[in-house]
């Protein structure tokens, strides 16, 4: 603002020899030129990389999609298809089994930890435990599974552990037997004290307010009681966020079955929706029917999460005092 | 920021921290992006098929470039003791006598993609090695395209470092596996080097505790064994990963079908490679006798075959694909294993094997153990190791005779020898060539005939997938025999299905040989219902 | 009393038997990766015969070949993580100051068309992805790794920076108005500054997410030169069957570059794991 100033001008000759003002925009706001410009590489890499292909997984679930790229519009040939595929229904009832005892363990031992974590005394402890927890996920998750494939193999941990206290008969093939192929998977990251779900309960239990606890032991509570009647109704923000969370990771997360099987198990015992997803991506090449299975999965998640939302209506949990 | 004071905001620890892990991760960064070009360029130089304007220059004359897999230098064979030297002696030695090009190994780049995918390209570009290795099956269908040399001429002249050796043919041990080998066209484009074979390794200390001198013979006798050790809490056999349903397989299935397989073979393979191909079913010749009912529920030496293999397997260990044999047997936990011959070369430069071991081969199912059985010895299910081809490089260069020449070096039996000694992981397939007597088992496992058929490799994509996967279900008790018979039959349709009309499936001189055996083979098979 | 210290015994009872299964989880957990590195130091032999207990003598050559090995994996880990992340925080920045600055037709539509895409799962859109990315013939480069994981990865960027900005208060972007200061002036001196921790929280998430993506890079790439560590570690992998130190030294290498983030940022590590999980 240097603008030449008269000690003798008037405010009426200042004011005419300003520049001609340009129209007022609202105080500071940049050209729209500008605006739009640097939200156009965002915007650019969003369309690319993810409208483009989820339009196109919308589109070719109902067409015959084969690997050179062409696809021919089969309507909802993919979808009688797999309703009369009995590898599919096997894959939902896996899946189903695997969400179930997900849902088991995902969601409450971890609590029980962060529970047993938040009763520590010790500040320093308390930190200690939760840094521990957290500490396995700096190996990559991929190690993670081809570590239990190794636990699960002939020469693995599992397996020398039962030779070693002599329980011969006992020894299986855990991974290629189908009666205990689908457990193995269900079982990897024993004891499911994952860091992540830990840490999201004990930020939940952390943020009830120091009154509530107080006024819960002056009740006479005990500590079941505590826990049972107050912790567990203020966390279900974090229930919530982690049933989500889970249900997710059932229906998407096949990586740690592709690594242990390779391709869904003895016959059919280990295959998900989404590994038969892949397998029909990428194996048998047909590309319309896994598009198909994408779209149906996705259905599924939206309609869950919609349920979810209407039956688990917590907004801030206000304690009443 | 000093432009705007009034933001010097307090520095809490968090700033401190994050400002610390930013600063080392913006060095790392840097650092990283500085390596960049240097693994770049290193990666690049790796993988790079054309060749650099040193090599071009080298390539003309001076240099023949080899692959000879295993026995390349520096190769260690097995993952087990000293690298290969050999062959660079045996390089040396031969540029020593004589004024030509020198010997360069190149060893094949793994990238990842299927067999043969990288060598084609290269020989698309004329810019492969002089010799290389490849299964001659793969090579087969390029053979129009000029790649490889037709050797046959060459084969006739003598080879001169060979005493007395008229004709250098004549030096191939197996010349029906040689013939074996010959292409589509009738031309043969490799030289078969050695051989490969599969073995029962079998521990004798064990096998002696177990109350028994000598490895079975038959099948019941195997099945009694396999018993005793299963009491003893041994693991009594397996082989690595899939390979013993694999191979197990197709070896029941020849000793079960050996007295009709005459009549079956409708399409004869060479006469000259009988000894090793005689009455090999090809997968059409498979697939037409599937539309004639056999290899399907109709057929009683099937479901016999999958029925010995599930009762087999369960003398086999619990995990099978997910396993290391290897451990097992050398820790004395596993009596047999099941395995190829490159496992001598563990087994002989393992310092710490602490037992006697010794090699046999599938007993013979006798009447005893199936009505169907013929008696015949179980046939073999290796063949050849590697064959060298000759490419289009050697013609480009101008050195085809120095290939010839080096190829005739090395097959003489006294280099040979040398190069299978060393690597220990197959047996020469060359006259006179003497083999160290651990190989020698193998040696006399390769007198039995060639299985009639592979399944698992005839078939393709994914009905060989699924195959494969049914197969391993099955063999851990998920399904029932009969059932599994008739998904193997629905397969089996559908893999016919989709072949049929293809060039090379036409069933139309199968179905007149079928008229002549029809009487004959009908009865074999239960009536359709 | 008698009770009530009878009652504060059993008190203290039940606590030192939380207390010990808490220890047991934990040892549980830690098990695998014990066994693993101490796996590592040993040979076959040392394997077959000395299961349970580490043995003597320790052999390092193990992590020497192992890094051989896997060294190009981590390099290019490493790059695709960085580039990805300096495109994460740009995007996220800059679109959401904007978002959380100034009003524009459509800001709204666009920003939810943005965050919507959060909800879609990447598995979901794997096989159009790759025969895309194939058809712009990306295959087997860096950049059909980077670019989807900028695309996509800048939506939490974007979500947490503008409600971020949201808040912080006017007047400091006023005043550096006045001063003279634009749009990418004020975003650079006023706001990033303030907005460490949250750019801190959404670069170790995004890390995490990079660095650990496994599907993607396994069906867009196959040469080694561009081959990053989750599926390098697959062919590693395969290539020292039987070799158990070697394949435990493989495994523990590829822990070190999280490990060294993880020391060097754990709060914000920490911080970053929770905020991943609200990104659902």
């Amino acid at each position: 603002m240097n603008l030449n100033r008269h000690d003798s001008a008037s405010p009426a000759e200042y004011e005419a020899a300003r520049p001609v003002a340009r129209r007022r925009r609202p105080a500071g706001q940049p050209p729209l030129a500008l605006i739009y410009g640097l939200l156009l590489a965002p915007a650019a890499f969003l369309i690319t990389f993810n409208y483009i292909p989820a339009l196109s997984s919308l589109y070719h679930a109902f067409t015959e999609w084969d690997i050179g790229g062409d696809s021919t519009w089969t309507g909802l040939a993919n979808f009688r298809a797999l309703a009369g595929d009995p590898v599919f229904h096997k894959s939902i009832v896996n899946v189903t089994k695997l969400g179930v005892f997900a849902f088991a363990t995902h969601l409450t031992v971890p609590f029980i930890v962060a529970e047993m974590i938040f009763h520590l005394k010790s500040e320093r402890w308390s930190y200690f435990c939760r840094v521990a927890v957290v500490l396995p996920m700096i190996v990559p998750g991929v190690v993670t599974f081809m570590l239990w494939n190794f636990m699960y193999s002939d020469a693995g941990i599992l397996t020398e552990l039962l030779m070693r206290l002599g329980l011969h008969d006992w020894v299986r093939g855990w991974l290629s037997d189908p009666k205990t192929a689908l457990w193995a998977v269900a079982f990897v990251g024993f004891p499911f004290a994952g860091g992540f779900n830990i840490l999201i309960y004990y930020a939940g239990l952390a943020n009830i307010p120091g009154s509530v606890l107080e006024a819960a032991e002056l009740d006479g509570l005990g500590a079941l009681g505590r826990i049972v009647r107050m912790h567990i109704p203020l966390v279900l923000q974090q229930v919530k966020l982690l049933v989500v969370m889970t249900m997710i990771g059932v229906v998407n997360g096949f990586e740690s079955i592709y690594i242990l099987t390779m391709d869904g198990g003895p016959g059919y015992e280990t295959t998900v929706p989404g590994l038969y997803m892949y397998l029909n991506g990428f194996s048998y090449q047909r590309m319309g029917l896994a598009c198909a299975i994408g779209l149906l999965m996705l259905l599924f998640l939206l309609a869950f999460t919609v349920t979810l939302n209407r039956f688990m209506r917590t907004g801030d949990y206000e304690p009443e005092t | 920021m000093s432009r705007f004071p009034y933001l010097e905001t307090g520095q809490t620890a968090a700033d401190r921290v994050l400002r610390t892990a930013l600063r080392g991760a913006a060095t790392v960064v840097f650092l990283i992006l500085c390596c960049l070009p240097g693994l770049t360029l290193a990666g690049c130089e790796k993988n790079d098929g054309a060749a650099s304007p040193e090599e071009r220059a080298e390539t003309a004359n001076d240099v023949l470039r080899v692959d000879l897999n295993i026995y390349n230098p520096g190769t260690i064979p097995s993952g087990i003791g000293e690298p290969n030297q050999v062959s660079a002696e045996l390089a040396d030695a031969w540029h020593a006598t004589r004024n030509g090009p020198r010997i360069r190994y190149q060893p094949l780049i793994q990238t990842g993609a299927s067999e043969g995918e990288w060598l084609k390209t290269q020989l698309l570009g004329g810019v492969a090695p002089e010799i290389i290795h490849m299964n001659a099956e793969i090579a087969w269908p390029d053979v129009g395209k000029g790649w490889y040399v037709p050797l046959d001429p060459f084969l006739e002249r003598p080879n001169p470092y060979v005493e007395g050796n008229k004709r250098w043919l004549d030096l191939f041990r197996n010349q029906a596996l040689v013939n074996a080998k010959r292409a589509p066209d009738g031309q043969l484009y490799c030289i078969p080097l050695d051989i490969v074979e599969t073995g029962i390794y079998y521990n004798k200390d064990l096998l002696a505790q177990a109350g028994i001198t000598a490895f079975p013979e038959t099948w019941r006798e195997m099945e009694e064994v396999l018993g005793r050790f299963k009491a003893m809490n041994l693991i009594p056999m397996t082989s690595g990963g899939n390979l013993g349903s694999d191979w197990g397989q197709d070896i029941i299935f020849e000793m079960l079908y050996h007295d009709i397989l005459p009549e079956l073979d409708l399409a004869p393979s060479r006469p000259d490679a009988e000894g090793y191909l005689g009455h090999y079913l090809e997968p059409r010749e498979a697939g037409f006798l599937f539309t004639k009912g056999f290899f399907s529920t109709r057929d009683p030496r099937w479901r016999e075959m999958n029925r010995l293999l599930l009762e087999w397997r369960g003398y086999w260990a619990r995990e099978l694909k997910n396993s290391d044999p290897i451990r097992l047997f050398l820790t004395g936990r596993l009596a047999t294993l099941w395995d190829g011959s490159w496992f001598i070369r563990r087994l002989a430069t393992d310092p710490y094997v602490d037992f006697e071991w010794g090699v046999a081969y599938i007993p013979t199912i006798t009447q005893e153990t199936s009505p169907y059985a013929s008696g015949t010895p179980a046939t073999v299910i290796g063949g050849a190791a590697i064959q060298l081809h000759v490419t289009n490089s050697a013609v480009l260069n101008d050195n085809l005779e120095d290939c010839i020449d080096y190829l005739m070096y090395l097959t003489a039996p006294q280099n040979i020898e040398r190069l299978a000694s060393e690597s220990l992981v197959y047996i020469p397939n060359i006259r006179g060539a003497e083999m160290d007597p651990r190989l020698e088992p193998f040696n006399e496992i390769f007198q039995r005939r060639y299985c009639s058929i592979k399944w698992l490799e005839s078939f393709d994509g994914e009905y060989k997938k699924y195959w494969r996967r049914m197969l391993d279900y099955y063999l851990n008790g998920g399904v029932e025999v009969d059932e599994f018979l008739v998904m193997l039959e629905n397969n089996f349709a559908e893999w016919v299905e989709a072949h049929r009309g293809e060039p090379g499936w036409d069933f139309g001189p199968l179905e007149t040989a079928w008229k002549q055996k029809e009487a004959d083979l009908v009865r074999e098979l239960e009536p359709a219902r | 009393m008698a009770s009530e210290s009878v009652k504060k015994r059993g008190r203290q009872l039940a606590g030192a038997l939380w207390r010990a299964l808490l220890a047991l989880i934990l040892l549980l957990t830690f098990f695998p990766f014990a066994f693993m590195v101490m796996t590592s130091f040993k040979d076959t032999h040392q394997f077959y015969h000395s299961f349970w207990l580490p043995a003597w003598p320790v052999h390092l050559e193990n992590y020497a070949g192992a890094l051989t090995d896997m060294q190009a994996y981590i390099a290019n880990s490493i790059f695709v993580t960085a580039v990805s992340i300096s495109g994460i925080l740009v995007f996220g920045a800059i679109a959401g100051f904007l978002f959380a600055r100034y009003r524009f037709f459509g800001r709204e539509i666009i920003y939810y068309g943005m965050i919507s895409m959060m909800m879609i799962p990447g598995v979901l859109l794997l096989v159009p992805s790759f025969l895309w990315v194939k058809r712009l013939g990306l295959l087997d480069s860096y950049a059909v790794m980077i670019l989807p994981y900028v695309s996509g990865g800048q939506i939490l960027g974007i979500y947490l920076l503008r409600g971020f900005f949201s808040q912080i208060d006017n007047d400091l972007f006023e005043a550096a108005q006045v001063d003279g200061a634009g749009l990418l002036r004020q975003l650079w001196h006023v706001g990033l500054p303030l907005a460490k921790p949250v750019l801190g929280v959404v670069a170790i998430v995004s890390a995490l997410g990079v660095w650990n993506q496994f599907l993607w890079p396994l069906v867009t790439t196959s040469s080694e030169d561009v081959m990053v560590l989750t599926v390098g570690m697959l062919r590693y992998n395969t290539r020292v069957v039987g070799q158990y130190g070697r394949m435990f030294a493989g495994y523990t290498i590829s822990a070190i570059p999280l490990g060294i983030l993880f020391l060097l940022a754990t709060r914000v590590f920490m911080k970053g794991i929770t905020a991943g999980a609200l990104k659902a």
